[in-house]
């Protein structure tokens, strides 16, 4: 059986609301595999190298600091050399700075802070996750941090959901008593509004004709004149309520069946977050 | 809802569902013709509305026959006045106009067909009028009809002319040239004091309605006029007519079909609704050829066949 595949997307938030000045500027490619859950088990020695180049130029930095000027720490030497990358939106380097300043300063939560914050826009979410976790281990109720995680949770409790075993009795015994609802229950909603608007329309139909049958046919057995058209009449009303009683019944069957087949499908199994531009897509896919 | 008592209605909605289809099926129960006016239909009782037959406009009908050449009728035309209708095709032969001398008409009551196609009429004189095939008149006069008359009708059987009286409260026997062979005292019968009134024919007995009484018919035997037998029908009386070796009998709200003992095998005319329906059955007439039988319904003639 060929499948094509038809996704549906709705804005539920923008993520102005939700990361503030710190909006991506690429989507993820697998909406379903955004993050692993797994906690990297160190910095990589990338970043390791990053941090002595860090080190450097923050050397050089207070080097340029004048005899009139308080005098600063080189902790916030290092952060500001991070910031001047940060404002062009240099997240590459500006994390290499951001990162030493960590190492220099463990608890400093503004530096894990910066690097999570750089990380997630270089979409090296296995990193952010980690720092946003350190923010937490500083701070639990630092709220950027707190909604970051909340993020990352609910995608990483969709990616679980993918394993889930599910059971065909749930959604067929929905599809039995409204057709439609089993599709709702399997996640695929554009699907279960057509099964259930083809099933009401053809039904409403049936029963419609069947009222006009029964009119017709009342009228046809006590006329006592054109019988012939009167019957007639009563016989087409009688067909069409046939014809719709079928359809009714094929999408009822085929509502039910459905609900059956995709119980276990991956729309079945859960939503996943798609992030693109300025905004958060709840993506739903439907599968024929 | 506790778990297991909503697993076993998990369990039982697939047969649920098979029931819900058969419920939607089921409403569309196949189609049967029974109706019993549908000559298609398995209840067909031979009876079938056929339309009404146009009459000329601004004419009061008062008596109905159908003769050899087509549907007759009698009573006052606006243009005419009054007169006896013949209605042979589209066209419309008036015979007669109104006055008391022969030719003339006034009031009339009732008419009859013999079997060549003779019309005898009677009005509000004592003499039997007579409109051959070809439109000529004659007429003889009903030798012991008391006068002034009041009330008379008329009826043809086997070469003889059968006249009731009100005021004589008799019925009279007459060759189709007038002479008179016989009467018969209508005064009472077992039902009581008889009026005679509306007269037909069937099967070698004269029916005589009691037009005080219009549910009331007594039967005399055709040729000695000795009384045969009292019927009391379920409905009033007007007017009847032979067809198809059955005597149809109408009423105000129907048509009964009865042998001549009165015994009724079909009551018919009063179903369903519309045009086809008899509400204020009058007068009735039938074509012995084609079976068809007209119904004065108020100020509507309307035909029924097979």
């Amino acid at each position: 059986m060929g499948k094509s595949f038809f996704t549906a997307s709705l804005i539920v938030l923008s993520s102005a609301c939700l990361f503030g000045d710190t909006a991506p500027d690429q989507d993820f490619n697998n909406p379903h595999a955004v993050i692993s859950v797994t906690k990297p088990s160190a910095i990589p020695v990338q970043a390791s190298r990053q941090s002595q180049a860090a080190q450097a130029a923050s050397a050089e930095l207070v080097r340029e600091v004048t005899p009139a000027q308080r005098p600063i720490t080189k902790s916030e030497a290092i952060m500001a050399a991070g910031d001047k990358y940060f404002n062009v939106r240099n997240f590459a380097m500006a994390v290499k700075y951001y990162y030493y300043a960590t190492k220099l300063n463990a608890g400093d939560i503004k530096a894990w802070k910066k690097t999570a914050f750089c990380y997630y826009q270089l979409k090296k979410h296995n990193y952010a996750y980690y720092a946003f976790q350190m923010v937490l281990k500083k701070d639990p109720n630092d709220k950027d941090a707190l909604d970051f995680m909340d993020y990352y949770k609910t995608i990483i409790g969709n990616s679980k959901k993918k394993f889930e075993k599910r059971e065909m009795f749930d959604p067929l015994w929905r599809s039995v008593i409204f057709p439609g609802w089993g599709q709702f229950y399997n996640k695929q909603y554009a699907k279960g509004a057509l099964y259930g608007a083809a099933f009401l329309c053809s039904l409403g139909l049936t029963f419609y004709n069947v009222a006009d049958e029964k009119t017709k046919y009342s009228k046809y057995v006590v006329a006592n004149e054109n019988q012939e058209i009167a019957f007639k009449e009563a016989q087409d009303a009688w067909n069409y309520a046939l014809i719709w009683g079928i359809i009714a019944g094929v999408a009822y069957a085929a509502n039910i069946y459905d609900a059956g087949v995709n119980y276990d499908s991956d729309e079945a199994k859960g939503l996943s977050l798609n992030i693109k531009q300025d905004a958060v897509y709840l993506t739903a896919s439907m599968k024929w | 809802m506790p778990g297991s008592h909503f697993d076993a209605m998990k369990k039982n909605i697939l047969p649920v569902s098979c029931v819900l289809l058969l419920f939607i099926f089921s409403a569309c129960s196949n189609l049967k013709r029974n109706n019993p006016y549908d000559p298609a239909g398995t209840a067909y009782k031979g009876v079938t509305y056929k339309g009404n037959v146009s009459y000329p406009d601004g004419t009061t009908v008062t008596a109905m026959v159908y003769d050899s050449q087509g549907l007759c009728l009698a009573g006052y035309n606006a243009t005419h006045g009054f007169c006896v209708m013949k209605m042979e095709g589209a066209l419309t032969d008036y015979v007669g106009s109104t006055g008391n001398t022969p030719g003339q008409f006034m009031n009339i009551q009732d008419i009859c067909a013999d079997d060549t196609g003779n019309i005898y009429v009677v009005d509000n004189k004592n003499i039997v009028q007579v409109i051959s095939t070809t439109d000529v008149m004659s007429s003889w006069t009903m030798t012991n009809v008391t006068t002034p008359v009041d009330k008379l009708f008329i009826a043809y059987f086997n070469n003889a002319i059968y006249v009731t009286s009100d005021i004589d409260k008799k019925i009279f026997e007459y060759s189709t040239s007038g002479t008179f062979i016989d009467s018969a005292d209508l005064s009472f019968t077992a039902y009581g004091q008889f009026t005679p009134g509306r007269v037909f024919t069937f099967n070698n007995f004269i029916f005589v309605v009691n037009s005080s009484s219009k549910n009331q018919i007594v039967k005399l035997q055709a040729g000695t006029l000795s009384q045969a037998g009292l019927y009391d029908i379920q409905d009033n009386i007007y007017d009847a007519t032979v067809n198809s070796g059955q005597l149809e009998l109408i009423a105000a709200g129907a048509v009964y079909n009865v042998d001549e003992n009165m015994v009724i095998s079909l009551k018919w005319g009063n179903f369903g609704t519309g045009p086809g329906m008899v509400f204020n059955g009058g007068l009735i007439a039938s074509d012995q050829t084609t079976g068809d039988t007209y119904i004065l319904d108020g100020q509507t003639i309307k035909r029924f066949g097979e």
